[in-house]
């Protein structure tokens, strides 16, 4: 008896020991979702939105090879803190496989998202280089289109205690030679839940 | 002689029928659709599967299926797209996605591909 009970000690001790951490299967991701923006409502809003991209023909260059597109503002008007790189960056990266479009770092509102072109360009006439390597003049390219967009959050009280948190994911594609929206997506993200779930 | 002739016969008959059987392309029980769809449930009547391709758009996909629950059917889908020589693509367009169907509704499940390198897919649908 006693010999058993130290087992169901020994036992108990040792899930205490366990952390209950567990590495998430994104792909097979069924957890229930949060009231907030998780990444599930990232991955659903690229996604939607570089369908649409796809299956109007927007990024098909009639011209032939692939788009050079740049990246615009983003406004986060949501009530919470987050990167909207979370949405950009899987966009950028669907684009760019799908062979039809590529992203230049080379300009941005802020600046170069990569400040190394322009760096790399001021070893131009120094001899401790080799200037055959050096980035020649006009090499660069111009953007033929522009993303931008803007995250909205909405939230209403509904009775029995509940409420609706609405999110839009809104995306523009500009073509900068004639300033024409020429692709405009929204995907809208609902969800309801305990009013006491803060979505901030 | 002659015994060991018909046995050479029978051999040859069974061999020949053998390869006839291997030849039938597939199942004759199994839908057109079932190629391009996996689903073990028992509420969702898949009624049709269709494909567009195009060079400059890549593929477009529709699945079209009659919900026969009695109540409202909670299902997740996904596409799995593949390249000519069947190596899976990895992407963001190929996450699970939600439905709900209302008692003898009709639902389109339409998907595109993630560029034109895609040339074959998969429905996968799940009931919750």
């Amino acid at each position: 008896m006693n010999k058993f009970i130290s087992m169901c000690f020994l036992a108990a001790a040792l899930t205490g020991c366990a952390s209950g951490v567990q590495i998430v299967d994104t792909n097979n991701d069924t957890a229930e979702s949060v009231m907030g923006l998780e990444y599930r409502d990232f991955e659903k809003a690229a996604g939607e939105s570089v369908q649409s991209m796809l299956a109007t023909g927007a990024v098909n260059n009639p011209n032939g090879g692939r788009y050079v597109l740049a990246i615009s503002r983003m406004i986060n008007d949501t009530m919470q803190r987050i990167d909207t790189d979370q949405l950009v960056k899987k966009i950028r990266i669907e684009l760019l496989n799908s062979g039809k479009v590529v992203v230049t770092t080379a300009v941005g509102l802020n600046g170069p998202e990569d400040q190394m072109t322009m760096a790399a360009r001021e070893l131009r006439g120094n001899s401790e280089f080799n200037q055959s390597r050096v980035a020649a003049k006009g090499q660069l390219q111009a953007p033929d289109l522009s993303l931008s967009g803007k995250i909205l959050q909405r939230n209403h009280n509904m009775s029995r205690g509940k409420q609706q948190v609405e999110y839009f994911f809104q995306l523009t594609l500009t073509d900068i030679n004639s300033g024409l929206a020429i692709w405009e997506g929204e995907t809208p993200i609902i969800k309801r839940g305990s009013a006491n779930t803060v979505s901030w | 002689m002659i015994r060991i002739i018909k046995i050479f016969i029978a051999v040859v008959t069974v061999f020949a029928l053998q390869a006839c059987g291997e030849l039938k392309p597939q199942d004759a029980s199994l839908p057109a659709w079932a190629a391009h769809v996996s689903y073990k449930g028992r509420y969702l009547d898949i009624l049709d599967v269709r494909d567009w391709s195009s060079e400059q758009k890549g593929m477009k996909v529709m699945l079209r299926a009659e919900s026969i629950a009695m109540t409202d059917l909670r299902i997740s889908f996904k596409v799995n797209w593949y390249t000519a020589d069947g190596q899976p693509i990895q992407t963001v367009l190929g996450k699970w996605q939600e439905r709900v169907v209302s008692p003898g509704q009709t639902i389109e499940l339409v998907q595109v591909s993630p560029g034109p390198r895609a040339a074959d897919y998969r429905f996968e649908i799940i009931e919750k």
